[in-house]
Parts: structure tokens; C-alpha cells; sequence
């Protein structure tokens, strides 16, 4: 509801003089007299004189006449009354004029006030009941007036506060304006990532810090044949999803993994699909936390890799196979040439002997390299099994120098074997270890003239068993360095010396210690001798479930 | 005299086998398969068979366990001879019962010979690891100059 009328601001008091030329008046206004007195005493004063005036003009008249008559009497007195009466009324109708003249300003002033609002303050200088009544009518026009001006003033003051906190909403408005804003494009671009990850054809689900599933992307239907619906709110990885086919141990390992240590753990299980189709899944599950390193989610993203295994299987059947194929024939042919050396097909000349003697070399070389080479291809496949149990590091180092032992004698070297005591039983699979010390022991007796040195030692190191293994032979050219560990590398200055070999010795120690852990590494220099050095953590090798073992 | 049936498909290493062994004394027989091995070993009395595992026909583990569940040749004692090499297939072999397990193309004859006589005399591979002319758990053959193993 509006008002009808928007009062205007009042200006200013008015000051409003009156005109007044009668001197007398004047001088009537300032003597101070109560109104009647100011009226009765000129009226009174007026009819006095008025009537003495009148008198004297009868006695002038009359003075020479005798008594009056009766009826000239009574014009006489009708005469004098009449002359009085007249001044009386001329005195009163004056006298009141410009006396009660004030009224009607005063009338005027409150009506302006009353209805236009117009302050005016009279300036009477009358000192009677009128002044008073100027005076006090004055001070109430200038009180309202004052407390419009108060009021008005507020009201400006108000009105600025109010501007200024429109202008801060204003200013709120355009924030939340842009802030909206923000928030659609950042709507948007999260819905690109949503998309992405709803549509990956890797599973990928999100839980909270217990496990429970939050959000899973489409692919739960196709991999797991539960729908999100389904498994929302329940626990991940369990019997009752698609998990839980593992043993005990897998996934306590997995839950100590991501929840206490806080890590990513990767692996590859066996799941369940809804209707009861297992198949073989590449599991990564990471925690997400916070600033303050709590976790907030895990993120778990599943591969199907039954192919993949399927894939596998079938190649390390083909290598079986194909050790099995390879080696047949050369197992008859090293048979045949061990008789024939015996002399089981007659004794053999001289020349006979070099001969076949050379042929049984080459079919040793070609077993080994047949071993070797289906090492090789166990490993590549990543799938080699890691077996590991406490080992006595001394118990096989000295199985493996037994083995070479009457190599080293053959060749008159001198090889020594330090192992600290500190040395406790460590957690790895002895026979991928023993294949270590054995092809790098084997290299150091083959790649060292007669009557070189060797020494094996092994002490601790940090969280590391170290080995150090030293030669003082042909050592490896500098510009061979890098390919050392390569497949099939064999050192150009030594391979017209030691004729055999397969080159594949370093890359299999390389793979293994890099599976338990570890590293390997190695200085040379040509003529001088070569020194292998490789370090395997304390706390020891994983257990792998592959599906080959590397034969010895 | 000992009786050996050699259960092989090859006709190289049979053929190796035979004249091997008949020149250590014993008396030999060769089946090509595995169904050969158990029609031979229902028609005579052996002492010791040597078994190949890929064999056409009835493989050496299907033998093997038949051999094992059969009353009358369960006694007989077995070598497992063969160029499969992973670890999982000893263990299936020791498992069903073979006295030994050998890999052929790490083996020497003379090594063949001292397994086949230790057997014979009660012995058995107590290690559970393939048995290999360098496993020191008897002589190895004779080892060309400078080759390592």
C-alpha cells in the first residue's frame, strides 16, 4: 500500500514579519498589556473623548441659550452618546482590526502548517495573551518542525544505510551469480569424467573407508553380472558379491595393504560372476585420503584377464612342449656319443675320439642353450611361481660351489667364499636364488684364465643381503657395458675364448633379482677382472602365484 | 637276471636304452605307448620299468596311475624318465608313486645305469627335485672338457 502522497521536504522555517504602518499600533504592540485592557482602555479613551468633544461642541452651541428643553435635552444627550457611541465603534472596529489582525496570521500559519506543510514562525512583537499565544504557537511550529527535520534526517541516514547494504547484496548477488557460473562448468566438466569412467571397460568401483561399495562404473553388469543397484551398500570383494574365492590369507594381505600401510595394492584373484562363472581378474585397489592422511575412499579397478590367462596357459603348454620335442633328439644323440665315447661300439682311434668329442661338445651346447632358452621364455611370460621359504644362505652358496667345485680345481683358480654371520635365514625361493649364484659363479670360473682369482662375498648391507662377486679375469670392454644384461650378449673379446655360452646367464640373474627386490650391478675393465655386485631385501622375496617353475 | 621295460616313443632313445642296458646285464623290452606298456606288463614279469611321460596313446601319468592301482604290478618300481621339466610335473609323478624322476637331456647314460641299479637295491629320490647328472646325489657321467652346466 503506498502512500497516497510523498510529503516533500520541508525547506526552511518561514519567518513572517508583519506590516505595520501605524506608528501608534506600533508603539500599542510593544507595551505589555493583557488584550482587554489594550481594547477596553482606547475603546474607553476614545469614547471619553469623543463624548467630551461632543459635550463641548454642545456647550459651545448652547452657551448663549437659555436652559435647555426638554426636548432639546434629550437631543443633546442623544447628540453626545451618539458622538461617543460612534467613537466607541470606530475605536473597537479599528482597534480590533489590527489587533486581532495577528489571528488571522496566526490562523494562517498553523492551517500551512497543517495542511501545506509550510513551517512559518510569526513575529508578533505584541505583548499580550496574542504574543503569548504567537510565542507559544511559534515554538510548537518550530518543535515539529525541528523533529520533521529530525525524522527527515533519519530517514536520509537510513535510506544511505540502506543503499549501502544493497549495494554489498548486490555485490553478494553477482558472487553467487558467478559462483554458479563456476559451478555448472565445473558440473560439466565432471560429468566428462563420470562419462569417462562410467564407460571404461575396466570395473571400477568406489567404497567407503569400511569397504562398502559407494559407486560402480556400467561395466559391474558385464563383468560381474550384478547391477550397481545390487551392489550398493554392500561389502566389496566378499562372498556375497563377486568375490571371496581366495583364500584367507589373500585378502588379508590385501586389506592390511590398502588400510594400514596405506598403499596400492595390486594382484590377480579369482572372482565369481552371479551366476557362478569364475574368472581371472587384475585387481588394483588404492586408498584415497585426505590432507590429514585419513582415508577417505578406496578406488579398486578390475581387468578381466581370463584371455590373458587363457593365452598364457596355452604358451606355457607350447613351451613344455616344446622342451619336451627339442630335447628328445638330443637326448638320444648325447646317449649314442657317450657310448661311442666309452668305446661301447668299439674302441676309437685318436682322430675318432677329437671327433665325436667335438660333436658331444656342440650337443651340450645345444641342450644348455635349449634350457636356457626355455628359462627365458618362462620368465618373459611374467609368470615364473615364487616360492619362497627361510633359506640358509650358506647352505646354498656352498650347493652351488660343490657344483662348480671341480671346474675351479680344473682350471687351478683360487676361490673364496665369505659369508657374514650376521646373516639370518631369509624368505626366498632357493632354487630361483641358486640360479643366480650359479650362473654368476659360473661366469667368473669361465671368464678367468687359469690360476685366477675369485671371491664371493656376502655380508649385510642397510635392509640388504649384498653379494659381491669378483674376478680377476678378461673382464667386459667398456663399450659393451650396456648390453650386458641383454639377452644372448656374449663379451666380443672372450667368445673365440670360451666357446660356449649362451648369453643368456646375466639376463635370467637380472630377472630374478629384480623379482625378489633387488638390484644388480656390475664394474669391469677389460684384462683386469670383473666384479658383479646384487643386493636382495632382508625381509625377503613375495610369494608369486605363477604357473612355471626355471629348471636348474 | 633283471627285466627293465622301457616305455618310450622315440625309437632313437629306445633304441639307446636297449643297447645300454643289455650291456650292463639286464634284460630289456620297449613299449611305444602307454597302452603298450600295460599290455606288456600283463603278459610278463618285470623288474623295473623306465617311463617316458609324452607318449601317444595313454601318457605316462595315466599310466602310471593305472600301474599304481593295478594289485599285481604296483610293486614294480618306477623311473620316471622324460625331458618335461617343470617342477609341478615331478611333483605329479612322485606323487603317484615313481621311485625316481630323471631328465633325460641332463643325464648321462652311466648316471642312468647308478639310478637304475640304486632302485633297484631299495634306493629312491627322497628330494622331491628332478635328478640331474649335477646334482651331486651320485656320479655324474663324463663331462666333456670345459662345458658347463
Amino acid at each position: 500500500m503506498e502512500d497516497k502522497k510523498t510529503p516533500e521536504k520541508i525547506q526552511t522555517l518561514v519567518e513572517k514579519n508583519l506590516q505595520e504602518s501605524s506608528p501608534i499600533i506600533k508603539m500599542a504592540r510593544k507595551v505589555k498589556l493583557p488584550l482587554r485592557y489594550k481594547i477596553i482602555i482606547p475603546a474607553t479613551l476614545t469614547t471619553t473623548i469623543f463624548g467630551a468633544v461632543a459635550t463641548l461642541i454642545t456647550y459651545m452651541a448652547t452657551k448663549n441659550a437659555n436652559l435647555l428643553s426638554p426636548t432639546q435635552d434629550i437631543r443633546v444627550v442623544v447628540f453626545i452618546l451618539g458622538t461617543a457611541a460612534l467613537g466607541t465603534l470606530l475605536a473597537i472596529s479599528t482597534i480590533s482590526t489590527r489587533y486581532l489582525k495577528p489571528i488571522t496570521d496566526l490562523t494562517e500559519a498553523a492551517k500551512d502548517m497543517a495542511e501545506k506543510d509550510i513551517y512559518t514562525q510569526v513575529n508578533l512583537e505584541t505583548k499580550d495573551e496574542l504574543g503569548e499565544m504567537a510565542t507559544s504557537l511559534n515554538e510548537l511550529v518550530r518543535k515539529l518542525f525541528d523533529s520533521r527535520k529530525n525524522v527527515e534526517k533519519r530517514v536520509e541516514e537510513q535510506t544511505k544505510e540502506l543503499e549501502k547494504q544493497r549495494k554489498k547484496l548486490e555485490k553478494l548477488l553477482k558472487e553467487a551469480e558467478n559462483q554458479k557460473e563456476y559451478s555448472e562448468r565445473a558440473a560439466e566438466e565432471l560429468l566428462k569424467y563420470k562419462l569417462a569412467t562410467d564407460n571404461v571397460s575396466e570395473l571400477i568401483i568406489i567404497t567407503n573407508p569400511q569397504g562398502k561399495v559407494l559407486y560402480a562404473n556400467n561395466a559391474i553388469k558385464t563383468m560381474t553380472g550384478f547391477t550397481m543397484e545390487e551392489v550398493i551398500g554392500k561389502k566389496a570383494g566378499g562372498k556375497e558379491l563377486w568375490g571371496g574365492q581366495m583364500s584367507n590369507t589373500v585378502y588379508e594381505k590385501l586389506w592390511k595393504t590398502i588400510s594400514q600401510d596405506k598403499k596400492t595394492y595390486l594382484g590377480e584373484v579369482e572372482n565369481i560372476r552371479k551366476n557362478g562363472e569364475r574368472y581371472d581378474s587384475a585387481i588394483s585397489i588404492s586408498p584415497v585420503l585426505n590432507k590429514e592422511g585419513e582415508i577417505m575412499y578406496f578406488v579398486g579397478v578390475e581387468r578381466d584377464i581370463t584371455k590373458e590367462k587363457e593365452i598364457d596357459t596355452m604358451k606355457n603348454e607350447f613351451i613344455s612342449l616344446a622342451s619336451h620335442q627339442l630335447r628328445t633328439p638330443l637326448s638320444a644323440m648325447k646317449w649314442f656319443l657317450e657310448m661311442l665315447l666309452n668305446g661301447d661300439a668299439g674302441k676309437l682311434n685318436e682322430e675318432q675320439i677329437k671327433f665325436v668329442t667335438n660333436i658331444d661338445q656342440s650337443n651340450e651346447r645345444m641342450i644348455e642353450l635349449v634350457s636356457a632358452l626355455l628359462n627365458v621364455s618362462r620368465i618373459e611370460s611374467g609368470r615364473i611361481i615364487v616360492e619362497p621359504k627361510p633359506t640358509d644362505i650358506r647352505k646354498l652358496v656352498d650347493e652351488v660351489v660343490s657344483e662348480v667345485q671341480n671346474k675351479v680345481d680344473a682350471r687351478k683358480q683360487d676361490l673364496q667364499i665369505n659369508i657374514s654371520d650376521e646373516i639370518p635365514e631369509i624368505n626366498l625361493d632357493p632354487k630361483l636364488i641358486r640360479n643366480v649364484y650359479l650362473n654368476l659363479l659360473t661366469n667368473a670360473i669361465k671368464y678367468t684364465p687359469p690360476e685366477g682369482k675369485i671371491t664371493v662375498d656376502i655380508t649385510i648391507k642397510d635392509e640388504d643381503m649384498l653379494t659381491v662377486v669378483k674376478d680377476t679375469g678378461y673382464g667386459i670392454p667398456e663399450t659393451e657395458h650396456e648390453r650386458v644384461f641383454q639377452k644372448f650378449y656374449r663379451g666380443e673379446n672372450v667368445v673365440s675364448l670360451v666357446t660356449d655360452g649362451t648369453g643368456l646367464g646375466l639376463y635370467l640373474v637380472k630377472t630374478i633379482i629384480e623379482t625378489a627386490g633387488g638390484k644388480v650391478w656390475f664394474e669391469s675393465k677389460e684384462n683386469e677382472g670383473t666384479t658383479f655386485w646384487f643386493t636382495i631385501p632382508l625381509s625377503g622375496m613375495e610369494a608369486k602365484k605363477g604357473v612355471v617353475t626355471i629348471e636348474s | 637276471m633283471k627285466k627293465i621295460l622301457i616305455a618310450e616313443d622315440d625309437r632313437f632313445l629306445a633304441n639307446a636304452y636297449r643297447v645300454k642296458l643289455e650291456k650292463e646285464g639286464f634284460e630289456t623290452n620297449i613299449a611305444a605307448n602307454g597302452e603298450e606298456t600295460l599290455k606288456i606288463l600283463e603278459s610278463g614279469k618285470y623288474d623295473l620299468i623306465i617311463l617316458d611321460l609324452i607318449m601317444p596313446k595313454k601318457d605316462g601319468f595315466e599310466t602310471l596311475e593305472e600301474i599304481s592301482k593295478n594289485n599285481d604290478y604296483s610293486k614294480i618300481p618306477v623311473i620316471i624318465a622324460s625331458n618335461l621339466g617343470q617342477q609341478e610335473d615331478v611333483d605329479r609323478g612322485m606323487s603317484l608313486g615313481a621311485k625316481d624322476y630323471i631328465i633325460k637331456s641332463d643325464m648321462s647314460m652311466e648316471g642312468l645305469v647308478n639310478k637304475i641299479r640304486g632302485v633297484l637295491a631299495g634306493k629312491s629320490n627322497g628330494n622331491g627335485v628332478a635328478s640331474t647328472d649335477n646334482d651331486g646325489s651320485q656320479d655324474g657321467g663324463p663331462t666333456p672338457v670345459d662345458t658347463i652346466a
